[in-house]
């Protein structure tokens, strides 16, 4: 009777302690991301094929060893583009400490009017870093699928806007995505995420 | 005397700084600098009907610009992003509309000259009745 009791007993205790080291682990895993959404996905972002606004060589070298956070926009966007590059030049002057492990990217949805001149004007006001890709609409489309995200035109004449995403997304040293963050987000929040996940692996 | 002057300074202030016009207090209105070669821009503030009838913006304009639209940025639950135009903005009596980042916003398009923080940019408000507005928005950097 005795050693049954016992045997439940023990039983218990390693199913407790079983559950809190699984449960522990995971949250010791995941706090590097915390503002954001953790994605966990096996495809390499392939940027082939895209071009930067300051003719870097895009291989797929380009997202290999750095914590890349990306996003799509259009130049002529008055509303939500400017409130996230205002939010890139912020993050990306927190991490000025880390800046050779990240970068900060703007994909145009708009490559008929946002030219490589536009795009380097736009961004540089913005921050001097931020790296401005686009491509020809049928290559974008297809980038942008990659992040389950797609563009669209909605015609107003010439002065016509685009429909877009607003989300950011990161991507880890190995050019797969890592999380998702839904804008507005208070200052530095991205910055506390990406110096975790920095620190976290070890390059 | 003294008092007199204070509350007369204190009144001329409190008049210049809210905008008071036609029954309509303006707050907070700023619009953003643009960017080099950047011909559109957003302005934001409150404007709120102290009249005892609704106000209709029926048409808004600005002489340093090609046009003005009331936009309203609609997210949808997949994060997409859409801007729709809003024709004509009812402001009931005693409500006022905010006018702010990623909602409602007053879009400016086709500037002839780029926006630098420390100038203006004139709005001329037009209401389905009463008076126009005239607003001097200041240009403010993000």
């Amino acid at each position: 009777m005795k050693i049954r009791l016992l045997i439940i007993f023990f039983g218990l205790f390693v199913g407790v302690s079983a559950s809190t080291f699984y449960f522990l682990m995971n949250h010791i895993d995941t706090p590097s991301i915390e503002h954001g959404r953790k994605l966990t996905s096996n495809k390499t972002i392939d940027v082939t094929g895209l071009e930067s606004h300051t003719n870097l060589s895009l291989d797929n070298g380009f997202l290999q060893n750095k914590w890349t956070m990306l996003t799509f926009g259009f130049t002529s966007c008055p509303d939500i583009c400017p409130t996230a590059m205002a939010a890139f030049r912020d993050e990306l002057n927190l991490l000025s400490e880390n800046q050779d492990r990240v970068q900060f990217v703007f994909v145009t949805v708009d490559p008929e009017r946002d030219s490589k001149a536009k795009l380097k004007e736009y961004l540089g006001y913005f921050h001097k870093d931020i790296i401005g890709l686009t491509g020809s609409p049928e290559r974008l489309a297809r980038f942008a699928k990659l992040f389950g995200v797609y563009f669209e035109k909605q015609a107003q004449g010439e002065s016509y806007t685009m429909n877009h995403s607003q989300q950011f997304f990161l991507i880890d040293p190995q050019g797969k995505l890592a999380a998702m963050y839904t804008p507005p987000l208070a200052r530095g929040k991205i910055a506390v995420d990406m110096t975790r996940v920095i620190d976290r692996v070890t390059l | 005397m003294k008092y007199i002057i204070y509350v007369l300074y204190f009144l001329t202030i409190c008049t210049a700084a809210s905008g008071d016009e036609a029954g309509l207090k303006t707050t907070d209105f700023y619009v953003r600098e643009t960017p080099p070669t950047i011909k559109t821009t957003a302005a934001y503030g409150k404007l709120l009907n102290r009249s005892k009838s609704s106000l209709i913006i029926s048409e808004i304009s600005s002489p340093q610009a090609k046009t003005i639209e009331i936009h309203s940025t609609k997210v949808d639950e997949k994060g997409m992003v859409e801007m729709d135009e809003v024709t004509s903005l009812r402001i009931p009596p005693g409500k006022s509309v905010r006018f702010e980042p990623g909602g409602l916003h007053i879009m400016v398009m086709g500037l002839k000259n780029p926006l630098k923080a420390g100038e203006q940019l004139e709005v001329d408000i037009t209401f389905s009745k009463g008076k126009p507005l005239k607003l001097m928005i200041p240009v403010r950097k993000l």
